[in-house]
């Protein structure tokens, strides 16, 4: 949401933040200087770790010599680490990435992200542009969350459609969700859904008894494991878990998937700020990109709209997709953080 | 100078010489200064954060008001005390009958059955952990597929997502501190009150459980309160199991106020009762023991006989091949599927079989392999410092170097009654921050766990140490020789042995300790444990099982070479006698 304040105060940000951008041949001389810092650390919860891992290898593939240490956990644990290094004194991380905007948001509000405008940053999709007015974050990453279940124990026809089918008795003691204290993905999908049907979908999905892991990922596992038979995640974890061959089929809901849409930035106390520049122009540019469409994620850039659908089952046109706004998030999560454990008591 | 004038100064030389500092007095004070900063500040800083205004450093009880403010809060606290008396409860039934059969009775292979109990320590319980949930999982879990295939039931037999379930996996990897400190108690009972007993017409049963288990009660106890404060102090069994089941209990409520905004003040807080709880448990362990005289363990005088079970000892093999399947077997096996396993619920066939997650684990991610170099870094090093501490400390004590000595072994001992969770968020509070600013640092976590393990260390080189005469250092002494030499040139060789061993039982739990880590490791830190608490988030038990497997192969290498070194048995001198 962009208040008449925070307007004018990205207004007067833009041309000095665009004085320190590099100019386009300015690459060579930052690859440079991010050679001479050597290596990065990278906090990430966008992602499951074997992703994670594939992105640091090929960012190092293609920038040699420059290694990128990368922590992947849920959004919330890694805030928290990033919270307890800042409070220590401690500068580790280069580029944060996380999947709840409040973090980027609360971030920002203490000045404790590097100003930098990525010169990919023009490459962005028109609906991700200006996700923080002060240019700080970008959107690197997005995903839909879906509704997913086991093809081997539950045939097409009788998977849940909508949300609301999760409530349905049969599925009682069958479900797989994550925990919205831990990921930020599943914080985002709570407050969509306390948005669109009210807490007491919640209460009612208590009485399913669901299993309760901590990463949205976490589901996919379980699901295919055969623990559990129906449960939420994203569609790209969900697609690319069936690529390889695991029971796992996904329905994108007829009231909405809900669209997250996962920042980076660079940490104004970055030991390594070169590499951490180069980190994010990568993360931005159309490698990342298209690793991250093979992965069945959404494009952010305008030039991957060819790579939408080369993932497994790719994602349908006419999927109806629920976005909430970054003040929606920023408020929300902390409230069903308190709500969740109140319900479901842990 | 005449003979009497030459005796004359020399007895003053003497005399001064005695004046002078001793080297050992200094020592002993540095000794007291290192142990004043791993044990003492930790804590007292945790106190008085406990009662600070994390905003204005001024003195209030507000934290303690947070901490308990709301009822989820008070019921995790609640809750974590049940468990701990379950768990305390099931360890005394696994591992009371299974200590008497093996020190007492001729229960087949008892060797090996001792030997068998004490690799459970090696197994990390948040690793069994994930072993129980591939076993008892209520859907797919092993052993209830087979009995939905057995018997045609419908539902699960077993839920590991149950208090019940949690308390159970708890005991199965904290019953062996039971059964350690029940048969070191057993083993030096007499069979004379046995026999007494015999002779006025109780049977065999009758006489264990009235003469033999009241006269091992002390230790029962002992063992009993290291279960509890054991179990309420564990992180991993309740992420992976207490979280999905949605119990809540102190050390997921702990993690809770580190979650931002971090109120390591309000942890503080609520920690402090159960500091309180240690306290009031020892209480009563001194109330129930007052009033009564257990002289006959002071020594290892009397005879000792084989009870004879005739049939009833295939029984008791069965009941100990039962508890150890359950803590080894199984998981170890269900473990293995995993490790290989392209889906671990797929099954076991060959062409579910693969080494991808080694592979993955080993040369693709960066962060599993230097956790198991940071491992044993820093387990090693911790090992070393303890001994090293150990071993100034029980020297100083047992030979009354200084007046302070037994306060010096009381402070080693002390973080023997802390829970580990409690040492980290003390730790996190004395030196994360500046001045010492040692968050994210090795140094940190190799200083905890030499805090948290130095009971061990100092117990077992104290028990040593005192079966060793000072006459041998006294010789040394007469003849010239200073305090250096005699503990280079005797004590060193006498107690080589013992102390590769002191070494090893510190070692092995401090390269798979997990509450103590938490709190204080930082990104190129990471411990082990804590990699396979960030690899479960996800719920990959493929890779959380390889994992766990590259821990244990390596802990096993390690505990072998320890029985080369010292003998099979060096895990039995553990805690005997406290």
């Amino acid at each position: 949401m962009i208040t008449r304040r925070t307007a004018l105060a990205g207004a007067a940000a833009l041309p000095a933040t665009w004085a320190a951008t590099p100019a386009l041949a300015d690459v060579a001389a930052l690859e440079a200087a991010a050679r001479k810092e050597g290596s990065l650390t990278w906090y990430t919860s966008h992602t499951d770790g074997e992703f994670a891992q594939a992105a640091a290898s090929a960012f190092m593939a293609q920038y040699p010599g420059i290694k990128v240490v990368h922590i992947r956990t849920t959004a919330q644990v890694a805030y928290q680490r990033l919270l307890q290094d800042l409070k220590n004194g401690i500068a580790n991380c280069d580029v944060f990435s996380s999947t709840d905007l409040g973090h980027d948001e609360a971030l920002r509000i203490e000045g404790k992200f590097a100003r930098y405008m990525p010169e990919n940053a023009a490459a962005l999709r028109p609906e991700y542009r200006g996700l923080d007015p002060a240019d700080t974050y970008f959107a690197t990453l997005s995903e839909l969350v879906v509704l997913i279940h086991n093809t081997t124990k539950v045939k097409a026809a009788d998977s849940p459609k909508n949300w609301p089918d999760l409530l349905n008795p049969r599925w009682r003691n069958q479900i797989a969700i994550g925990h919205p204290a831990y990921s930020g993905t599943v914080g985002t999908w709570v407050v969509a859904m306390r948005k669109l049907y009210g807490w007491s979908y919640f209460e009612r999905l208590e009485k399913n008894r669901p299993l309760i892991g901590r990463s949205v990922n976490d589901a996919v596992s379980t699901l295919n494991s055969g623990e559990r038979i129906v449960g939420m995640s994203t569609a790209g974890i969900s697609q690319l878990t069936a690529l390889r061959g695991n029971p796992v089929g996904l329905d994108f809901p007829t009231e909405g998937a809900v669209q997250i849409v996962s920042p980076s930035a660079i940490m104004a106390n970055a030991p390594h700020p070169n590499a951490a520049r180069l980190f994010m122009e990568w993360l931005m540019g159309p490698a990342h990109a298209r690793l991250s469409a093979e992965a069945g994620r959404r494009p952010v850039r305008m030039d991957d709209a060819a790579l939408t659908g080369t993932a497994a089952g790719g994602i349908p046109a006419d999927a109806k997709v629920l976005r909430l706004s970054t003040a929606e998030i920023v408020k929300g999560i902390p409230e069903v953080i308190e709500q969740w454990r109140d319900t479901f008591g842990g | 100078m005449d003979s009497g004038a030459a005796v004359i100064v020399r007895a003053e030389q003497a005399r001064r010489a005695a004046w002078r500092p001793d080297a050992w007095v200094v020592g002993a004070l540095v000794l007291a200064a290192l142990l004043a900063l791993l044990v003492l500040n930790p804590v007292l800083r945790l106190l008085a954060s406990s009662i600070t205004d994390a905003k204005d450093g001024s003195w209030t009880l507000a934290n303690y008001a947070t901490a308990f403010s709301r009822s989820r809060y008070v019921q995790a606290f609640w809750t974590s005390m049940q468990l701990g008396a379950a768990v305390t409860a099931i360890c005394v039934v696994l591992a009371v009958p299974l200590a008497w059969f093996v020190s007492r009775t001729d229960l087949p292979a008892r060797g090996t059955i001792r030997m068998l109990v004490l690799s459970s320590f090696v197994m990390p319980p948040y690793l069994g952990a994930v072993g129980w949930i591939l076993l008892a999982g209520p859907n797919s879990g092993w052993l209830n597929v087979i009995v939905r295939g057995a018997t045609g039931m419908e539902g699960a037999l077993f839920d590991i997502y149950s208090f019940g379930g949690l308390a159970f996996v708890i005991a199965l990897y904290t019953f062996p501190f039971m059964f350690l400190f029940t048969s070191g108690a057993l083993d030096v009972v007499s069979s004379e009150m046995e026999d007494a007993a015999n002779i006025l017409g109780a049977g065999t049963l009758r006489t264990a459980t009235r003469i033999t288990l009241p006269l091992v009660l002390p230790a029962l106890l002992a063992g009993g309160i290291i279960t509890f404060l054991e179990t309420i102090s564990l992180v991993g069994t309740p992420a992976l199991i207490a979280l999905p089941a949605r119990i809540n209990v102190i050390t997921t409520q702990l993690t809770q106020f580190f979650a931002p905004p971090i109120r390591a003040e309000v942890a503080a807080a609520y920690t402090m009762p159960l500091l309180g709880v240690t306290v009031a448990l020892y209480a009563l362990q001194q109330r129930l023991l007052r009033r009564k005289g257990f002289v006959t363990l002071g020594g290892k005088g009397g005879e000792r006989r084989v009870i004879a079970l005739g049939p009833w000892r295939w029984v008791a093999f069965g009941y100990a091949a039962f508890i150890l399947s359950l803590a080894l077997l199984l998981p170890s096996i269900v473990l293995a599927q995993a490790a290989f396993a392209k889906a671990w619920g797929r099954g076991f066939s060959l062409e579910n079989l693969t080494l991808s997650n080694f592979h993955y684990l080993l040369f693709q991610n960066a962060g599993a392999r230097g956790s198991i170099v940071n491992s044993f870094a820093y387990s090693s090093a911790a090992a070393t410092i303890a001994l090293v501490l150990a071993i100034g400390i029980a020297y100083v004590a047992s030979r009354r170097l200084v007046r302070f000595s037994p306060a010096l072994g009381i402070l080693a001992m002390t973080p023997f009654v802390i829970p580990g969770i409690v040492l980290a968020i003390a730790f996190y509070g004395a030196y994360a921050p500046p001045p010492f600013s040692l968050y994210g640092t090795g140094l940190i976590l190799i200083l905890a766990f030499t805090t948290r393990f130095l009971p061990i260390a100092y117990s077992s080189t104290g028990a040593s140490l005192r079966s060793i005469n000072p006459e041998m250092e006294d010789a040394v002494r007469i003849l010239g020789g200073g305090r250096g030499t005699a503990i280079r040139r005797v004590l060193a060789p006498l107690m080589k042995r013992s102390l590769v061993g002191a070494w090893l039982l510190v070692f092995i739990p401090a390269s798979r300790e997990l509450s103590t880590a938490m709190f204080l490791y930082g990104p190129s830190t990471r411990p082990m444990s804590i990699m396979l608490l960030d690899l479960s988030e996800e719920g990959n038990f493929e890779h959380l099982a390889a994992l766990g497997f590259l821990m244990l192969i390596a802990t096993f290498a390690v505990v072998a070479l320890g029985m080369r070194l010292v003998g099979r048995d060096f895990m039995l001198r553990r805690e005997q006698r406290a």
